[in-house]
């Protein structure tokens, strides 16, 4: 299994340096080059175009901020991504009118299939069947699978037990295989708790 | 820091669930990236400059969106929507251009899409040549330097834009056609700012670049093409 972040980008070298220069056009660099992962991850997490453009926006005054603690122990884009990924979980706790545990009923058996479903899913199958996720199980199938972290780091950053994060991703990844299988059963992401419909 | 799972997730892994977990982190890791808002840059330089720059922890809240209205909610499916739509206006215009057809896809009514943009007076690359922005100042003496590069750019075009011999190259044409469109939509709004404005006309400027490098691309590949043709005879 191999997955190579969004994120995954060198930067040139003295352009940071540029930027805790004060050079604004150098920003306006780093912002170019990351604003698209940034925001996809916002949009992946929180299901809402408008949230994530404001935890992008918000996102890049974090950084702005915190460079001057940027060590360059981890690449950059690593670091950049922790603060996305911080910023966009503080939003989906913020929201007190949705549920943070799934609450959907759904028979824990999984159908039969003489190859795997998830290999054969259109992108676009794969986009509705993720919005209809709860918005935590979604965070962290999407942490996971999308962005690499492990059980430990998901926990860290939502404040949850490792096997909380196990659980989720279990059960994420089995109401996931089950709607792409039987499409007709997938929750109806507009009963469920996201706002957007997902690109056809 | 994260690393890439592979080797530090084995052990936590269910041995029976690789295979399809190995396809899930596949099919997820290859969704396409949503593009985000145009004025993302403007919004947060406008926030930046507020607070000063570098900000301080200190500052971040109080330049969290500032400088900018509100912008309308709009959910990525009605953006991806929007650009289906620039997408066949682009197509069209492109299909106009290779038969000889003038183009008057500017006759097209208004697309629906609410850009999020505000304040005055709007220039498309059309009157660019005629209608200078009204207000003054280094950004309109910058605006119009960038007017007339891709006035410059546009007419180079036309001797070396990609002929879309090969469907990638076709493709990659396509898509900057299909942001270019947007572009010139977003001049031709009325509200636009003389910021919103430069900012949009340095990304004609590098889109337009980018086409001209897409043909100089395509006619590299025709010579070579020729010459392999040649020492092959």
């Amino acid at each position: 299994m191999s997955t190579s972040s969004t994120f995954a980008i060198n930067l040139p070298a003295g352009l940071l340096d540029s930027v805790r220069a004060g050079d604004l056009g150098a920003f306006e660099r780093v912002f170019r080059l990351f604003q698209r992962p940034v925001y996809s991850l916002a949009v992946r997490i929180l299901g809402d175009a408008d949230e994530a453009m404001e935890a992008t926006h918000d996102a890049f005054l974090r950084m702005n901020s915190a460079l001057p603690s940027f060590r360059g122990d981890a690449p950059f884009w690593a670091w950049l991504r922790k603060i996305a990924v911080n910023e966009t979980l503080m939003r989906l706790r913020r929201r007190s009118s949705r549920p943070l545990t799934d609450s959907m009923d759904m028979d824990d058996s999984t159908p039969s299939s003489g190859h795997s479903p998830l290999e054969h899913a259109q992108s676009a199958e794969l986009e509705r069947a993720m919005a209809a996720l709860p918005d935590v199980t979604r965070s962290v199938l999407w942490l996971y699978h999308g962005e690499g972290y492990t059980h430990d780091e998901i926990a860290q950053l939502m404040g949850r037990t490792v096997s909380f994060s196990k659980s989720q991703l279990a059960r994420g990844t089995q109401r996931l295989r089950f709607a792409l299988t039987e499409p007709e059963h997938a929750p109806n992401p507009t009963r469920e708790n996201c706002h957007v419909s997902y690109a056809n | 820091m994260s690393v890439m799972p592979t080797d530090r997730r084995a052990a936590e892994t269910n041995v029976h669930d690789l295979p399809a977990s190995a396809s899930l982190s596949h099919a997820l890791a290859t969704l396409p990236l949503f593009d985000p808002p145009s004025d993302g840059w403007l919004r947060l330089r406008a926030s930046i400059e507020k607070g000063g720059f570098p900000s301080t922890q200190s500052n971040h809240a109080n330049t969290r969106l500032t400088g900018l209205p509100p912008r309308p909610w709009r959910s990525p499916w009605r953006v991806q929507r929007g650009h289906r739509l620039l997408a066949v206006a682009a197509a069209l215009a492109l299909a106009a251009l290779l038969l000889g057809v003038p183009d008057d896809w500017k006759s097209l009514p208004a697309l629906p899409i609410n850009t999020g943009l505000v304040s005055p007076v709007g220039t498309t690359p059309d009157e660019a040549e005629h209608v200078l922005p009204s207000a003054t100042s280094d950004e309109n003496s910058q605006t119009e330097t960038l007017m007339a590069e891709s006035a410059r750019l546009q007419s180079l075009l036309g001797f070396t834009a990609a002929s879309g011999r090969d469907a990638e190259t076709l493709a990659i044409e396509l898509a900057l056609v299909d942001r270019m469109q947007w572009i010139d939509y977003l001049l031709a709004d009325p509200n636009a700012t003389a910021a919103t404005r430069e900012v949009l006309w340095q990304q004609r400027v590098e889109l337009l670049t980018q086409r001209l490098a897409l043909g100089q691309r395509d006619s590299l590949i025709a010579a070579s093409d020729a010459a392999t043709r040649e020492v092959t005879l």
